[in-house]
């Protein structure tokens, strides 16, 4: 049984973490039928949030005349690499990339062992690991 | 001082919208060269 290393990891996480969120097709909105509606309510969600962490910052942080571009750079610096993962993955999907299937195999095998066992409070036995 | 916020928003919009095309340019060339088919 092979653990998927920890890039592979980290990027199907982050792809799916993202998808939950961000993309109407993944996220809870996906039961609403009509795509205007969740395009609507994408909006109010953003909107929002956007208040919150506002209010977040300045009532609690104290984030007041605080550095525009700075917060803009931070932003992009972190949203742009996590929609360039995820859109690298829709070329795969699209194109049917063997990279990709080798990925989600691998992934898929792992969770349901791993799954199993902790149902049953048992863990993967490593021979080679010193008992404390 | 709206003048600034104006100016920032614009300079904001023009940075992010050409940083997305640029990535995305970068990200076909790179598939396109890395493709099964590729006869260059």
């Amino acid at each position: 049984m092979k653990k998927p290393n920890l890039f592979r990891t980290i990027v199907m996480t982050s792809v799916s973490a993202w998808r939950r969120v961000m993309d109407v097709k993944y996220n809870p909105l996906k039961y609403v039928p009509d795509p205007s509606l969740q395009a609507y309510f994408m909006l109010v969600l953003f909107v929002m949030w956007s208040v919150f962490f506002g209010f977040l910052a300045a009532n609690y942080l104290g984030w007041f005349g605080y550095n525009t571009i700075a917060s803009l750079i931070i932003h992009v610096g972190i949203l742009v690499p996590l929609a360039f993962t995820n859109a690298v993955f829709v070329d795969a999907e699209r194109d049917g990339a063997k990279w990709l299937k080798e990925w989600k195999e691998e992934q898929s095998r792992y969770k349901l062992v791993v799954n199993r066992l902790k149902t049953k409070n048992f863990v993967i036995w490593n021979p080679n690991k010193k008992s404390k | 001082m709206a003048k600034e916020m104006i100016e920032l928003l614009f300079w904001s919009l023009m940075v992010v919208t050409w940083l997305a095309v640029g990535i995305h340019v970068a990200k076909e060339f790179v598939r396109f060269a890395n493709r099964g088919d590729n006869q260059n």
